[in-house]
């Protein structure tokens, strides 16, 4: 047995000392109930759709019905004429600035080759033309009516033909911006290279695969839907199932030429993004046609709309060649990935970014590394944002391919990890070469659990009895084991800030106003939960009211993994303002000095046992005494970005005869520092591996040969529901990160990253078959299981 | 659905009314495919599934009130199933579990438990999938389907009522009341390859019903789902069984034969060649779990 402790005792020290303070917690690291979760059972109109407006119009969009043409003759003259048709916009009628529809942080590193309506159509699915009309009918009834008339252009499908010389060009438009290589269809390219020496000199042997990602959707229950309206000062008011309100609230700005000042974003409450909705899909167009008609207006996509216009993961082609020696170095490693961004280059630069950053760091490289990506253009659907955003496609290639290096140096896949991620105190060159749109952030591994992840996730599948009992493994159903490590970040060093607002009550409650964008992922209520923390009093003492551009402080909004770590942070300091503002009037209350109060159980207490009511100071400060409002403000951005860590263990049986793959059981160890929420970081991690395992096993969006999409529903394109769930198992590693709030880091994307690679690693162990193109499908299975035998 | 949707009380009052509903018209059972498949068009993207155009001006007649299409009964020789009968009653039913159990073993696989609320089996056979599960179940059951056309009927071996993907003999307005399923003593099994553990169509599906005369086979039936247009009946296998032992080599031997009876396609969901070994590979194990006692595992 090698391994054993890592050398990072020291980091074992500094967290069982953590740990007393932990113990400590009242109301962080509990399992606080979601404070909408009732409302939500209980089908409270809480949704954009669960609105009425007087006079509200409904929107329709007109889909391209080609992959590459343009548009010669666009008539709108008899859908007009529709009985209760008021506007119908073509890209005749509407500006046009290039933007790009990524919610990112200002300004995007994504190219700004998107317009609200073009005269070219690039995918099937493109938008060709809006119709806003008294009934859904009517806008149906028009969009058959409006005459198009297209030059069909030569369209490309693969990446590879894209970037050669003579491929079609598909955004040949003049005035599109930040497109690095548009003649080549490249929407985004970076390379890097750390050279300490000859390549591969060092190396036993060298190895290198190609792994494949299909195209992936999010399938978020809530489908994307906007209703925009007026405000009595005839401001328009976008209420949007969106991720991003205030990239929303810039975007549309920039899109329909308008200042930021006439425009409010609501987000209410969410059914789901998981990505698609870091994204201006629609609320451009509705305010377009809101703006034509004065009226409000409602859109709301179909199943089948979400799955073609929407936007979807990146499909990828990850070439990695990895030299290593045999005692277990990692000598060289070399990762070229090409992503298909489709029709528009949405998060194209900072996803492909992500799959280096978040995984060339994990393990320890000797000599040289290299990294080569690039994001190209296609006549397919858009890609964009999808929880692991890089890191799924990036963990798949590197986790397998670390088990093929173990099995070739004769080494226990485990130990060979053990031995070679990253340790507390370390860095890596690559995490200042790769940022997201800018240079990156030099930075340190300041708190990991993996160590204790992988032992906790050894002992819970039970793997080296298992590895024994399945050895030479006969007959038809074959079982195998397997495991993948990852991590990923938690928010954008130094791109990312998130604000909040504290005021408090006469009764001594609290609104807690916060840009954070809460999808459904519980945010609202862990960011209550270490308001409530600093301020000594219970999580429901806080009213949370988020994201809402007119009532709320900026935030970036729900991406990158960022909102307890960033948005977290901005609102413990905030409370922390306000404890002083607190301690400040009661030490007037009780006469007592400042720095011997504290706040605690509802009271400010004080050493000697002398204590006050906040309903007291809340009081006093409203209405006795010095009167003034207890409130505050502030602000966080990062430096770091702290990465959680995850050891998955996936047990498969394979059936020989069909080639399916059955997960029996699935154990994932996360360290996401401090769990705010226990409760709601499993349900995320569960989430996201059931997520990953539908990757895994069933999902692709398959097109023909003239890119029209073949199973844009839930009929053809299978997610995996609950009866396929294995058991799935999720043990939170305790941490304690010191720049993470309460020592929390992020929870919501890792998780997605291990099935791909730790199914992957079992069927081999199973069955000694390698599948490097996802999904494994039955079919799939069984053709590599045969072509082995033959050999 | 439609502007107009009709609802006869009684049969006799159907026939009377039918000519009075205008041109296109289709009954409406369970709704399951009628209506799913309505809801899925005027999505604004054309879509529609297969076969299942939706025609704003047609006339549904919701033939779900008619109580002569309901009940499962039992005869001397046979079950005799309602077309109206929805499929959760037949797993309910006690009678369906005791002389059925090929189509027993099938209905998990029918769709999800709300679907199998709603769904019929007669707008299960009206709707002519060559996926259907429980039709395909029914086939190896050597059932029957009795229609009705004004009063008079017809009865057809139920393979016989299809014709290809989503076409069946059925005449203009002519009605699947109920289907006629004899009673014999036998073991069965469905096995089903799908996308995933429920509610997927199958990729490949085979029942078998097998009837025994001490060690041999006195009476076989093998019918397939999702291989060939139609649900489809294996009757080379079967002949091939007919009067053999019911052992490994025979079952091997059966399976290679039924891979010569099918003619699959590739389609989104699988691939011909797969699905073609899939045949055997299914077949095998549904004849080797009846021999070993156990039907109806998958």
């Amino acid at each position: 047995m090698g391994g054993g402790p890592p050398p990072s005792v020291s980091l074992s020290l500094f967290v069982k000392e953590i740990v007393v303070e932990k113990n400590d917690f009242k109301v962080v690291n509990k399992r606080v109930l979601k404070m909408d979760s009732l409302g939500l059972a209980c089908g409270e109109p809480v949704f954009t759709d669960d609105v009425d407006i007087n006079g509200m119009l409904y929107g329709r969009i007109l889909w391209s019905p080609y992959a590459h043409a343009r548009i010669t003759k666009i008539d709108t003259k008899e859908a007009e004429k529709v009985p209760g048709v008021k506007a119908v916009l073509t890209y005749k009628n509407v500006p046009r600035v290039p933007h790009t529809t990524a919610g990112q942080g200002y300004p995007e590193p994504s190219p700004y080759d998107t317009y609200i309506l073009d005269n070219k159509v690039r995918f099937v699915g493109d938008r060709v033309a809006a119709v806003a009309a008294e009934t859904p009918e009517a806008a149906e009834a028009a969009l058959k009516l409006i005459k198009t008339e297209y030059e069909i252009l030569p369209a490309v499908f693969d990446t590879f033909e894209a970037m050669k010389d003579g491929a079609p060009v598909i955004h040949d438009e003049k005035d599109a911006k930040n497109i690095p290589d548009a003649r080549h269809n490249i929407a985004a390219k970076f390379e890097f290279e750390v050279k300490n020496g000859e390549w591969f000199k060092d190396a036993d042997f060298v190895i290198e695969h190609s792994y494949k990602m299909p195209y992936l959707q999010h399938c978020a229950i809530e489908p994307h839907i906007v209703i925009t309206c007026f405000d009595p000062f005839g401001r328009l008011v976008i209420r949007t199932s969106t991720q991003v309100p205030f990239h929303v609230r810039r975007i549309v700005a920039q899109a329909l030429k308008l200042p930021v000042k006439k425009i409010r974003v609501i987000k209410p409450r969410i059914g789901g993004g998981f990505g698609s909705k870091q994204e201006v899909l629609l609320e451009d167009i509705a305010a377009a046609l809101s703006l034509k008609t004065g009226k409000p207006v409602k859109i709301e996509y179909t199943r089948k709309e979400t799955f073609i216009s929407s936007r979807t993961r990146h499909p990828s082609t990850v070439r990695l060649k990895t030299g290593f020696k045999k005692d277990g170095t990692i000598t060289d490693a070399e990762m070229d990935i090409v992503l298909n961004t489709g029709a528009y280059g949405s998060h194209a630069l900072t996803v492909m970014m992500c799959s280096g950053s978040h995984t060339i760091p994990f393990y320890k490289v000797k000599n040289n590394i290299k990294f080569l990506g690039r994001s190209v253009y296609t006549n397919l659907p858009v890609a964009g944002a999808y929880r692991g955003y890089g890191a799924t496609q990036g963990f798949f290639a590197w986790e397998s391919q670390m088990d093929i290096m173990a099995a070739k140096i004769g080494m226990d896949p485990v130990e060979f990890r053990k031995m070679n991620y990253i340790r507390l105190g370390e860095g890596s060159p690559v995490f200042k070469a790769m940022g997201e749109g800018r240079e990156g952030v030099e930075q340190v591994i300041t708190s990991i659990g993996l160590y204790e992840g992988i032992e906790k996730g050894l002992k819970a599948i039970n793997w080296r009895a298992k590895k024994e009992k399945n050895k030479g493994g006969k007959g038809v159903l074959r079982r195998g084991l397997g495991m993948a490590c990852m991590m990923q970040g938690s928010g954008i060093p130094e791109v990312d800030m998130a604000s909040a607002t504290i005021k408090m009550n006469e009764d001594g409650s609290f609104n807690l106003m916060v840009g954070a964008t809460d999808l459904g992922t519980g945010s609202d209520t862990i960011l209550a939960q270490i308001a409530a923390e600093v301020l000594g009093v219970k999580a429901e003492d806080f009213i949370v009211y988020s994201s809402d551009t007119d009532l709320t402080p900026f935030d970036v909004g729900a991406y990158a993994s960022s909102t307890t770590f960033i948005s977290g942070n901005a609102v413990k300091k905030t409370a922390e303002k306000v404890r002083e503002m607190i301690i400040a009037v009661a030490a007037k209350i009780l006469d007592r000095k400042k720095e011997d109060l504290r706040l605690e159980g509802g009271k400010v207490v004080a050493n000697d046992g002398a204590a006050c009511g906040l309903s007291e100071v809340a009081n006093t400060s409203l209405y006795y005494y010095d009167q003034h409002q207890i409130i505050a403000s502030a602000s966080h951005y990062a430096h770091t970005s702290p990465p959680p860590f995850a050891a998955n263990f996936a047990e498969v049986e394979v059936d020989t005869g069909t080639g399916k793959i059955k997960i029996l059981d699935y154990v994932s160890c996360v360290d996401c520092g401090t769990a705010i929420n226990p409760e709601l970081a499993e349900g995320q991690n569960d989430g996201a591996v059931l997520n990953g395992i539908g990757h895994t096993l069933s999902e692709e969006l398959e097109f023909s040969s003239n890119g029209t999409p073949l199973n844009a529903s839930f009929r053809r394109y299978k997610i995996f529901n609950t009866l396929d769930m294995p058991p799935i198992k999720t043990f939170l590693i305790p941490t304690f990160e010191p720049n993470g709030p309460f020592g929390a880091k992020s929870v919501s994307e890792i998780g997605i990253n291990g099935p791909l690679p730790a199914v992957a690693n079992a069927l081999y162990d199973a069955v000694g078959v390698r599948l490097f193109d996802s999904p494994f499908t039955p079919e799939k299975v069984l053709a590599a299981i045969k072509k082995a035998g033959k050999k | 659905m439609p502007p107009i949707v009709v609802k006869p009380p009684t049969l006799q009052a159907l026939w009377r009314s039918l000519p009075s509903f205008g041109g296109a018209r289709r009954y409406l059972a369970g709704g399951t495919d009628l209506v799913a498949g309505a809801n899925a068009a005027p999505a604004g993207v054309k879509a529609r599934p297969k076969g299942g155009s939706f025609d704003r001006t047609e006339v549904w007649v919701d033939i779900s009130g008619l109580k002569e299409l309901r009940g499962i009964k039992e005869t001397k020789t046979s079950l005799m199933i309602g077309a109206g009968a929805k499929i959760a009653e037949l797993e309910a039913s006690p009678l369906v579990r005791r002389w059925l159990p090929v189509l027993s073993a099938a209905i998990p696989h029918f769709a999800s438990p709300s679907l199998r609320n709603m769904a019929t089996i007669g707008g299960n056979a009206a709707n002519a999938s060559p996926c259907a599960d429980a039709v395909c179940a029914l086939c190896a059951e050597k059932a029957q389907v009795l229609l009705e056309f004004k009063g008079k009927r017809r009865k057809l071996a139920l393979p016989a009522l299809f014709k290809g993907p989503k076409k069946t003999v059925l005449r203009k307005d002519e009605l699947i009341v109920a289907f006629e399923v004899p009673k014999w003593k036998h073991s069965g099994a469905y096995l089903k390859l799908g996308p995933r553990s429920y509610f997927g169509i199958s990729k490949a599906a085979v029942a078998a019903a097998l009837e025994m005369d001490g060690e041999k086979v006195r009476s076989v039936c093998i019918a397939l789902a999702s291989v060939a247009p139609v649900p489809l009946l294996a009757v080379k296998t079967a002949n091939y069984l007919c009067g053999r032992m019911l052992n490994e080599e025979n079952a091997r031997t059966a399976a290679a034969l039924v891979k010569t009876e099918v003619s699959p396609i590739t389609d989104v969901r699988s691939e011909a060649g797969y699905r073609r070994e899939m045949c055997g590979v299914l077949l095998e194990r549904a004849l080797n779990s009846i021999a070993s006692g156990v039907s109806g595992i998958n």
